[in-house]
């Protein structure tokens, strides 16, 4: 059973081959992509910032769409199981580049191996993926948030001889500037 | 420290004020619902504003910059970072280099190449740039109570 099982996923993946090698050869001529996906972008929720649904989306789509590449952008709603699902879909449309934004490491990991096996590559987008492989992370500089907040901090304690300062922080902080 | 929900922010904080005698001058917030936390049980307790950090540019966060309650928030332009993924893509998918990496990351033992955006800090003096760029609607801030603070 597996044999046949294999061999029949073995024909199909040389047909899906066969027509994107025919769609190739159809738009050969002339200086416009194909019609299969080339960028997967693989955000992460919609709960966790506004920004992923009112900005990346539709920004990414407008970016792709001007430079005449073929992207796919999907959000994973927080479920890594769905991330994977739709890596899987985008790589099988015929993608050469994941941007990724982590939801668990484990399944970003995996896409990038899938990635990296067809050729293509990976790029981690806002969240390192920690333990990959990834071209290069595109981010905000964190150094800066937090250089940013104490600043403004010290601005509006001018005056003030011996302040208190309260730290209502998610992670590890660097307290030496007070 | 474990990641502060900002439910849990205004009983610490709350706490905080308690072990000081409400000397507290200023206060760090991982972002601007925690900043809200600590407006909140100041305004409660009656006390004045104190220099107040936080994140992510919120409609919430700008209301209570108008108002004199927080200092300022960071902000994050995200075209930004949307702009520099797109780039790094396209010379990807054409095998050519990434353009405008400006330093990287250890990731374990790999050294990740990085591209990192400035942040930008928004006070009173220039919180209408988030109305023009599309980040905040005005009537999200200018409401209510807020509506005589605006520019």
């Amino acid at each position: 059973m597996k044999r046949v099982f294999r061999r029949s996923a073995v024909a199909g993946l040389a047909l899906a081959v066969g027509v994107a090698a025919v769609a190739v050869l159809a738009t050969g001529a002339t200086a416009k992509p194909t019609a299969s996906v080339q960028v997967c972008v693989l955000l992460p929720d919609t709960k966790s910032s506004v920004r992923w649904v009112q900005f990346d989306a539709p920004d990414f789509a407008k970016a792709f769409k001007a430079a005449g590449v073929s992207a796919s952008i999907t959000n994973a709603l927080n479920d890594p199981q769905k991330m994977s699902a739709q890596a899987d879909a985008c790589l099988a449309a015929g993608a050469k580049v994941a941007i990724i934004t982590d939801i668990a490491a484990g399944t970003s990991i995996s896409i990038q191996k899938k990635f990296a096996k067809a050729g293509g590559y990976s790029i981690d987008y806002d969240r390192l993926v920690s333990g990959g492989r990834a071209k290069v992370y595109v981010a905000f500089d964190g150094t800066a948030v937090g250089v940013a907040q104490a600043t403004g901090i010290l601005k509006g304690l001018k005056g003030k001889t011996k302040p208190v300062v309260a730290e209502l922080w998610g992670g590890p902080t660097d307290a030496n500037a007070f | 420290m474990p990641l502060w929900l900002a439910t849990n922010a205004g009983p610490i904080y709350s706490q905080m004020l308690v072990r000081t005698n409400n000397k507290i001058d200023g206060a760090i917030a991982a972002n601007d619902n925690i900043a809200g936390a600590v407006v909140a049980v100041e305004k409660a307790k009656k006390l004045q504003p104190i220099a107040l950090s936080g994140q992510d540019a919120t409609a919430q966060g700008v209301q209570n910059i108008i108002s004199g309650w927080q200092t300022m928030t960071v902000y994050k332009y995200v075209p930004l970072e949307v702009g520099g993924a797109t780039k790094a893509a396209i010379a990807l998918l054409h095998g050519k280099k990434v353009p405008g990496i400006n330093g990287s990351r250890p990731n374990g033992s790999y050294k990740e190449p990085m591209i990192s955006f400035p942040v930008t800090s928004i006070t009173k003096a220039n919180y209408t740039r988030l109305f023009k760029d599309g980040w905040l609607k005005r009537s999200e801030v200018c409401n209510g109570q807020y509506t005589k603070y605006c520019k």
